[in-house]
Protein backbone atom coordinates (compact mmCIF):
# COMPACT_ATOMS: atom_id res chain seq x y z
CA UNK A 1 0.00 0.00 0.00
CA UNK A 2 1.16 3.56 -0.59
CA UNK A 3 2.30 5.69 2.33
CA UNK A 4 -1.02 6.88 3.66
CA UNK A 5 -0.97 9.91 5.91
CA UNK A 6 -3.10 10.01 9.04
CA UNK A 7 -5.69 12.71 8.19
CA UNK A 8 -9.45 13.07 7.86
CA UNK A 9 -9.20 11.53 4.38
CA UNK A 10 -8.01 8.26 5.82
CA UNK A 11 -10.19 8.36 8.93
CA UNK A 12 -12.70 5.83 7.60
CA UNK A 13 -10.16 3.14 6.82
CA UNK A 14 -11.05 -0.13 8.51
CA UNK A 15 -8.58 -1.21 11.16
CA UNK A 16 -7.89 -4.50 9.36
CA UNK A 17 -7.18 -2.82 5.99
CA UNK A 18 -3.48 -3.53 6.28
CA UNK A 19 -2.67 0.13 5.72
CA UNK A 20 0.26 1.67 7.58
CA UNK A 21 -0.40 5.31 8.37
CA UNK A 22 2.34 7.94 8.40
CA UNK A 23 1.84 10.82 10.84
CA UNK A 24 1.64 14.39 9.56
CA UNK A 25 4.66 15.19 11.75
CA UNK A 26 6.75 12.58 9.97
CA UNK A 27 5.48 13.79 6.60
CA UNK A 28 6.40 17.38 7.46
CA UNK A 29 9.83 16.32 8.68
CA UNK A 30 10.65 14.43 5.48
CA UNK A 31 9.08 17.04 3.19
CA UNK A 32 10.86 20.03 4.73
CA UNK A 33 14.19 18.24 4.55
CA UNK A 34 13.60 17.54 0.85
CA UNK A 35 12.41 21.09 0.09
CA UNK A 36 15.37 22.55 1.95
CA UNK A 37 17.67 20.40 -0.18
CA UNK A 38 16.04 21.82 -3.31
CA UNK A 39 14.08 18.74 -4.37
CA UNK A 40 11.65 19.38 -7.19
CA UNK A 41 9.68 16.27 -6.33
CA UNK A 42 9.17 15.11 -2.76
CA UNK A 43 8.47 11.41 -2.33
CA UNK A 44 8.06 10.73 1.40
CA UNK A 45 7.82 7.30 2.95
CA UNK A 46 7.09 4.50 0.52
CA UNK A 47 6.18 6.80 -2.38
CA UNK A 48 9.67 6.30 -3.75
CA UNK A 49 9.32 2.51 -3.74
CA UNK A 50 5.89 2.72 -5.35
CA UNK A 51 7.23 4.84 -8.20
CA UNK A 52 10.06 2.34 -8.63
CA UNK A 53 7.72 -0.65 -8.62
CA UNK A 54 5.58 1.01 -11.28
CA UNK A 55 8.61 0.92 -13.57
CA UNK A 56 9.89 -2.48 -12.52
CA UNK A 57 6.67 -4.51 -12.38
CA UNK A 58 3.61 -2.39 -13.21
CA UNK A 59 1.11 -5.25 -13.52
CA UNK A 60 2.22 -6.75 -10.21
CA UNK A 61 1.99 -3.52 -8.22
CA UNK A 62 -1.34 -2.56 -9.81
CA UNK A 63 -2.82 -5.90 -8.81
CA UNK A 64 -1.36 -5.66 -5.30
CA UNK A 65 -3.11 -2.33 -4.76
CA UNK A 66 -6.35 -3.72 -6.11
CA UNK A 67 -6.18 -6.73 -3.78
CA UNK A 68 -5.38 -4.54 -0.79
CA UNK A 69 -8.15 -2.03 -1.44
CA UNK A 70 -10.96 -4.18 -2.87
CA UNK A 71 -12.96 -4.11 0.36
CA UNK A 72 -13.07 -0.30 0.34
CA UNK A 73 -15.25 -0.17 -2.79
CA UNK A 74 -18.78 0.83 -1.73
CA UNK A 75 -21.39 -1.83 -2.46
CA UNK A 76 -24.17 -0.92 -4.88
CA UNK A 77 -23.43 2.79 -4.99
CA UNK A 78 -21.96 4.57 -8.00
CA UNK B 1 13.91 26.30 -1.37
CA UNK B 2 14.41 28.92 1.32
CA UNK B 3 12.07 27.97 4.18
CA UNK B 4 12.14 31.20 6.19
CA UNK B 5 10.97 34.76 5.66
CA UNK B 6 8.38 33.79 3.05
CA UNK B 7 4.73 34.72 2.67
CA UNK B 8 2.83 31.48 2.08
CA UNK B 9 -0.73 30.68 1.03
CA UNK B 10 -1.96 27.13 1.71
CA UNK B 11 -5.31 25.89 0.41
CA UNK B 12 -7.13 23.36 2.55
CA UNK B 13 -5.00 24.51 5.44
CA UNK B 14 -7.48 24.13 8.26
CA UNK B 15 -6.72 20.44 8.89
CA UNK B 16 -4.53 17.49 8.01
CA UNK B 17 -1.47 17.92 5.82
CA UNK B 18 -2.20 21.58 5.07
CA UNK B 19 -2.41 22.57 8.74
CA UNK B 20 0.70 20.55 9.62
CA UNK B 21 2.69 22.37 6.92
CA UNK B 22 1.22 25.72 7.96
CA UNK B 23 2.28 25.31 11.59
CA UNK B 24 5.78 24.25 10.62
CA UNK B 25 6.11 27.24 8.27
CA UNK B 26 4.97 29.56 11.08
CA UNK B 27 7.49 27.97 13.45
CA UNK B 28 10.23 28.77 10.90
CA UNK B 29 9.30 32.45 10.83
CA UNK B 30 7.07 32.67 7.78
CA UNK B 31 3.83 34.61 7.28
CA UNK B 32 1.16 31.99 6.58
CA UNK B 33 -2.36 32.32 5.21
CA UNK B 34 -4.60 29.24 5.17
CA UNK B 35 -7.87 28.81 3.34
CA UNK B 36 -10.71 26.37 3.88
CA UNK B 37 -14.34 25.89 2.92
CA UNK B 38 -15.87 26.00 6.39
CA UNK B 39 -15.73 29.26 8.32
CA UNK B 40 -16.45 27.58 11.67
CA UNK B 41 -13.43 25.30 11.26
CA UNK B 42 -11.25 28.26 10.28
CA UNK B 43 -12.47 30.15 13.35
CA UNK B 44 -11.38 27.26 15.56
CA UNK B 45 -7.98 27.15 13.86
CA UNK B 46 -7.53 30.90 14.29
CA UNK B 47 -8.45 30.69 17.98
CA UNK B 48 -5.97 27.89 18.52
CA UNK B 49 -3.16 29.31 16.35
CA UNK B 50 -3.51 33.12 16.32
CA UNK B 51 -0.38 33.61 14.20
CA UNK B 52 -2.13 31.99 11.22
CA UNK B 53 -4.16 34.17 8.86
CA UNK B 54 -7.39 32.45 7.81
CA UNK B 55 -9.61 33.16 4.82
CA UNK B 56 -12.74 31.26 3.81
CA UNK B 57 -12.52 30.17 0.17
CA UNK B 58 -13.58 27.15 -1.87
CA UNK B 59 -11.10 26.10 -4.56
CA UNK B 60 -13.90 24.49 -6.56
CA UNK B 61 -15.60 27.87 -6.98
CA UNK B 62 -13.96 30.10 -9.64
CA UNK B 63 -15.62 33.25 -8.29
CA UNK B 64 -14.22 32.57 -4.84
CA UNK B 65 -10.76 31.94 -6.31
CA UNK B 66 -10.90 35.31 -8.07
CA UNK B 67 -12.02 37.07 -4.89
CA UNK B 68 -9.28 35.34 -2.90
CA UNK B 69 -6.70 36.41 -5.47
CA UNK B 70 -7.73 40.06 -5.26
CA UNK B 71 -7.79 40.04 -1.46
CA UNK B 72 -4.46 38.28 -0.95
CA UNK B 73 -2.65 40.43 -3.54
CA UNK B 74 -3.92 43.56 -1.77
CA UNK B 75 -3.27 42.40 1.79
CA UNK B 76 -0.12 40.29 1.25
CA UNK B 77 1.81 41.81 -1.68
CA UNK B 78 4.93 39.86 -0.73
CA UNK B 79 3.22 36.51 -1.30
CA UNK B 80 5.85 34.22 -2.77
CA UNK B 81 4.70 30.66 -2.03
CA UNK B 82 1.46 28.98 -3.07
CA UNK B 83 0.84 25.49 -1.76
CA UNK B 84 -2.06 23.84 -3.59
CA UNK B 85 -3.06 21.30 -0.97
CA UNK B 86 -6.88 21.18 -0.84
CA UNK B 87 -8.22 17.85 -1.93
CA UNK B 88 -10.81 15.19 -1.26
CA UNK B 89 -10.93 11.44 -1.80
CA UNK B 90 -14.06 9.36 -2.34
CA UNK B 91 -14.22 5.60 -2.70
CA UNK B 92 -16.19 4.75 -5.84
CA UNK B 93 -17.94 1.72 -7.26
CA UNK B 94 -17.44 2.08 -11.02
CA UNK B 95 -19.75 -0.84 -11.77
CA UNK B 96 -22.84 1.06 -10.64
CA UNK B 97 -24.20 4.15 -12.47
CA UNK B 98 -23.81 7.36 -10.49
CA UNK B 99 -27.05 8.80 -9.17
CA UNK B 100 -25.65 12.31 -9.46
CA UNK B 101 -23.45 13.03 -12.49
CA UNK B 102 -22.50 16.48 -11.21
CA UNK B 103 -21.47 14.99 -7.88
CA UNK B 104 -19.32 12.51 -9.78
CA UNK B 105 -17.07 15.41 -10.78
CA UNK B 106 -16.52 16.77 -7.27
CA UNK B 107 -13.03 15.33 -6.92
CA UNK B 108 -12.07 16.61 -10.38
CA UNK B 109 -13.34 20.10 -9.56
CA UNK B 110 -11.48 20.33 -6.24
CA UNK B 111 -8.32 18.28 -6.83
CA UNK B 112 -7.67 19.34 -10.44
CA UNK B 113 -9.82 22.39 -11.16
CA UNK B 114 -8.82 23.95 -7.86
CA UNK B 115 -5.11 23.59 -8.53
CA UNK B 116 -5.35 24.91 -12.08
CA UNK B 117 -7.60 27.81 -11.05
CA UNK B 118 -5.49 28.81 -8.06
CA UNK B 119 -2.27 28.60 -10.04
CA UNK B 120 -3.69 30.82 -12.76
CA UNK B 121 -5.07 33.33 -10.26
CA UNK B 122 -1.72 33.69 -8.48
CA UNK B 123 0.83 33.13 -11.22
CA UNK B 124 1.40 36.84 -11.76
CA UNK B 125 2.29 37.67 -8.16
CA UNK B 126 4.34 34.50 -7.75
CA UNK B 127 6.34 35.31 -10.87
CA UNK B 128 6.81 38.94 -9.82
CA UNK B 129 8.10 37.82 -6.41
CA UNK B 130 10.22 34.96 -7.87
CA UNK B 131 8.14 32.61 -5.79
CA UNK B 132 7.58 28.90 -5.37
CA UNK B 133 4.59 26.78 -6.24
CA UNK B 134 4.02 23.53 -4.33
CA UNK B 135 1.36 21.13 -5.59
CA UNK B 136 0.41 18.28 -3.28
CA UNK B 137 0.08 15.16 -5.37
CA UNK B 138 0.10 11.56 -4.17
CA UNK B 139 1.94 8.30 -4.55
CA UNK B 140 -1.29 7.23 -6.22
CA UNK B 141 -0.26 9.41 -9.16
CA UNK B 142 2.13 6.58 -10.04
CA UNK B 143 -0.08 3.57 -9.35
CA UNK B 144 -3.86 3.90 -8.93
CA UNK B 145 -5.74 2.74 -5.88
CA UNK B 146 -8.68 1.11 -7.71
CA UNK B 147 -11.10 1.73 -4.83
CA UNK B 148 -10.47 5.50 -5.20
CA UNK B 149 -10.30 5.68 -9.01
CA UNK B 150 -11.18 9.33 -9.55
CA UNK B 151 -8.89 10.52 -6.75
CA UNK B 152 -6.01 8.52 -8.24
CA UNK B 153 -6.72 9.99 -11.69
CA UNK B 154 -6.75 13.54 -10.28
CA UNK B 155 -3.36 13.04 -8.65
CA UNK B 156 -1.88 11.67 -11.87
CA UNK B 157 -3.21 14.79 -13.60
CA UNK B 158 -1.62 17.05 -11.00
CA UNK B 159 1.71 15.29 -11.31
CA UNK B 160 1.69 15.81 -15.08
CA UNK B 161 0.47 19.42 -14.81
CA UNK B 162 3.24 20.24 -12.31
CA UNK B 163 5.88 18.84 -14.64
CA UNK B 164 4.62 21.10 -17.43
CA UNK B 165 4.55 24.08 -15.08
CA UNK B 166 8.15 23.42 -14.12
CA UNK B 167 9.29 23.74 -17.73
CA UNK B 168 7.16 26.78 -18.54
CA UNK B 169 8.35 28.58 -15.40
CA UNK B 170 12.03 27.70 -15.54
CA UNK B 171 13.02 31.00 -17.14
CA UNK B 172 10.92 33.14 -14.82
CA UNK B 173 12.83 32.44 -11.61
CA UNK B 174 9.78 30.78 -10.15
CA UNK B 175 9.96 27.15 -8.98
CA UNK B 176 7.31 24.48 -8.93
CA UNK B 177 7.52 21.38 -6.76
CA UNK B 178 5.22 18.46 -6.20
CA UNK B 179 4.84 16.48 -3.02
CA UNK B 180 3.58 12.92 -3.15
CA UNK B 181 2.10 11.92 0.18
CA UNK B 182 -1.35 10.47 0.35
CA UNK B 183 -4.08 11.29 2.81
Amino acid sequence: MPPWVKTDLTGDLPEDSGVTLMTTDELVKQSFAALKAGALEVRPGQAKQLAFMRRLAPDFINRQLWKASKDLVPVGVG
Amino acid sequence: MNLTGRTILITGGSAGIGLAFALKFVELGNEVIVTGRRQAVLDDVKAKYPKLHTIQSDVANPAQIAALGARVKADFPKLDVLMNNAGIMIYKNLKAPAADLAGLMTEMNINVGGVIGMTSAFIDILTANKGTLINVSSALAFVPLPSAPIYSATKAAIHSYTQSLRFQLEETGERSSSSCPHG
